[in-house]
């Protein structure tokens, strides 16, 4: 990540062949290079299509607002994904309490799609509803380091924590969820 | 033994391989272009779409190969000899996804030097080339002048990846880039507008969501509104976005048992994969044709519903190699084909194996006489069948074999296929031009590469 060339607010990688400029351009740029796998974060995190695109979109949405304050705007990346892990989080919250009122029981949930769990298996499944049920900062260490695989510093920067604080949040990660699986199988 | 760490990489890849595309990034349409950046719409699959800035400113059965006629102006290919300097570019023109083109060799050049006027009713005017280069760029040629009109270099940061086909008009063409820092691959579609008088052009990002995996088929309909887009794989994908508005309108898919029920003659030539290779507009635009894993050419209704490819389709034409009263013939849909005859054929580029009774050929290294042809032939579901060739300059050929990459490469043809622009490759000579009643007239193209450079002729194979 850090090899990657900064964005500029006047047109990023594909930004330079439109008539646009400024936010827009700079927006636009970001998101057709890295829409894709912003949203294949979400649906990690989500485990719903629809909703992780809405959260993606959600964060576009903020950088195009905040965009002027942006000090570098090569620091854009880092800004929208931590925007996504954000939203991602108040999402899995709402839903939990969502279920909590409707006294559904943990793991999947109705309004994680029925073709993504199609899709993968009854295995992976249970494993990413384990993953879903660690607490933020360790679910979170989990997927950057070892779904998006950043490097510690770059899962720190996108966490706003230390890096140490995502060593251990990672290693608490994997011992949790390995309990968790066991208790399960 | 799995660790849990394996298990969580496991799942988390199972499920964000899921999403292989996004929703699209909705900018205002300029007043010529199906797309510009006015303003920028990001929208999702669901019901939301949030703005961001307001604007400021067949069928019937299928022939089994057997209906071929060759083109006239067949090219020899002849044994091994050195690779002479040869200038080799790809060039897409009107309709046709980075139809193959080549800068003539002087020595191999026919009728007229580049630079003179051949302008010819119903000829396109413009074409396309892409060229390969450490940064590949794209060259406007005008095919009644000679002349390379404008030189456009790729985005920032953008490795164009080629041109494929265009709109009616002529001076509409879509164009396939890659981000070259992206993690992953991602591809983008662009479109090429070309200025009156071809001097400059614009290019411009589409709406269309980007993807991950480069597609096997790209095609922008006569009208220049819709995207068609086959992604290879199991199951095969043929999808046709709104390039206004970046939206998927439709989708066709089919998986390889379904391919197989249905289209016996790819289990008979042994096609290894499954894939919707290389698609075609009829030129009404209600027609959507397809080469199917090599080995047929299958028409699609382009306004029917979601739905299986194959039992969706029909077949038109059966491609691939077939044996003949002559040898075998070979039509490569990864060498361009194009729709003819109303939408009831096909003329497309490739090779003709002409074997002949043994004898000594005229150096008298050779026992056997048989020679591989290059160049265009028709597949029609009511021409005759045999091969009629119109052959000059052939050689005997002690391989009986043709050399990679030596062939045909159709870039555009007229309604009839009376008339074509692509290219022959043959034994390291190249030459790119209009082929038209038996006349060969070249059209300028720049040096790229010596010899043929094999990752461009590679690329074929995934248009």
């Amino acid at each position: 990540m850090s090899s990657r060339p900064p964005l500029t607010p006047g047109g990023g990688p594909v930004g330079a062949t439109r008539a646009g400029s400024g936010a827009t351009g700079g927006v636009t740029a970001l998101y057709q290079a890295h829409a894709v796998g912003l949203i294949r974060l979400a649906i990690v995190m989500l485990g719903d299509r629809a909703a992780a695109e809405d959260v993606v979109q959600d964060a576009f949405l903020g950088l195009y607002r905040h965009w002027d304050r942006l000090d570098d705007p090569g620091n854009a990346l880092t800004y929208v994904r931590s925007a996504v892990l954000n939203r991602c989080r108040n999402a899995l919250r709402q839903r939990g309490q969502r279920d909590r009122h409707d006294r559904q029981a943990p793991g999947p949930t109705a309004s994680e799609s029925a073709e993504a769990v199609a899709l993968i298996g009854e295995e992976h499944q249970q494993v990413l509803a384990a993953i879903r049920a660690l607490p933020d900062r360790q679910r979170e260490a989990l997927v950057l380091r070892f779904y998006v695989d950043l490097s510690e510093e770059e899962t720190a920067r996108a966490m706003g924590v230390s890096r140490g604080t995502v060593k251990s949040a990672t290693s608490r990660a994997v011992a949790a969820l390995g309990r968790k699986l066991k208790e399960g199988s | 033994m799995i660790t849990t760490e394996d298990r969580a990489r496991a799942a988390m890849r199972a499920i964000g391989d899921t999403v292989r595309d996004a929703p699209p990034l909705e900018l205002a349409p300029a007043r010529d272009l199906p797309a510009a950046a006015d303003e920028v719409r990001l929208g999702g699959h669901g019901a939301r779409r949030v703005s961001l800035r307001r604007p400021g400113g067949a069928a019937g059965p299928g022939r089994r190969g057997r209906d071929r006629r060759w083109r006239s102006k067949l090219a020899p290919v002849a044994a091994a000899v050195a690779v002479a300097a040869v200038a080799i570019a790809l060039v897409t023109i009107k309709d046709v996804p980075n139809g193959r083109v080549a800068s003539p060799a002087p020595s191999t050049t026919s009728t007229g030097p580049a630079g003179k006027s051949v302008s010819i009713p119903g000829v396109p005017e413009y074409y396309v080339a892409w060229m390969q280069a450490s940064t590949p760029y794209l060259v406007v040629g005008n095919t009644a002048t000679g002349s390379v009109g404008a030189v456009i270099k790729a985005p920032e940061n953008v490795n164009l990846q080629g041109v494929y086909g265009a709109a009616a008009n002529d001076r509409t063409f879509i164009v396939m880039g890659n981000l070259v820092f992206a993690p992953g691959n991602v591809n983008l579609f662009l479109l090429l507008h070309i200025a009156p008088g071809g001097t400059s052009a614009r290019l411009t990002a589409l709406r269309v969501p980007v993807l991950d995996a480069r597609p096997s088929g790209i095609a922008i309909s006569p009208d220049g509104t819709e995207l068609a887009v086959a992604l290879a794989g199991s199951p095969a994908t043929v999808r046709i976005y709104s390039i206004p508005s970046g939206k998927v309108l439709r989708t066709w898919s089919a998986t390889v048992p379904g391919a197989v029920a249905v289209e016996p003659a790819a289990v008979a030539r042994g096609s290894q994969f499954t894939a919707a290779q290389v698609l075609r507009w009829s030129p009404d635009g209600k027609r959507l044709a397809f080469a199917w894993n090599s080995a047929a050419i299958r028409v699609l209704d382009a306004s029917a519903p979601d739905g299986n490819l194959i039992t969706s389709s029909s077949l038109l034409a059966a491609i691939g190699t077939t044996d003949n009263k002559h040898g075998s013939a070979t039509c490569n849909a990864s060498q361009g084909w194009q729709l003819i005859a109303d939408g009831q054929g096909v003329i497309c580029g490739g090779s003709q194996l002409v074997a002949t009774p043994a004898g000594t050929a005229a150096g008298g290294a050779c026992r056997q006489r048989a020679r591989t042809l290059v160049g265009f032939l028709e597949e029609t579901k009511n021409a005759q069948d045999g091969v009629e060739s119109s052959l000059t300059d052939f050689e005997t050929d002690c391989s009986a074999r043709a050399g990679y990459p030596d062939g045909a490469y159709l870039g555009w043809a007229n309604a009839d296929g009376g008339a074509v622009i692509g290219s022959q490759v043959w034994d390291g000579h190249v030459r790119f031009g209009l082929f038209r009643d038996g006349r060969f007239t070249p059209l300028p193209a720049l040096p790229v590469s010596v010899p043929v450079p094999a990752g461009v002729l590679i690329g074929t194979y995934d248009w």
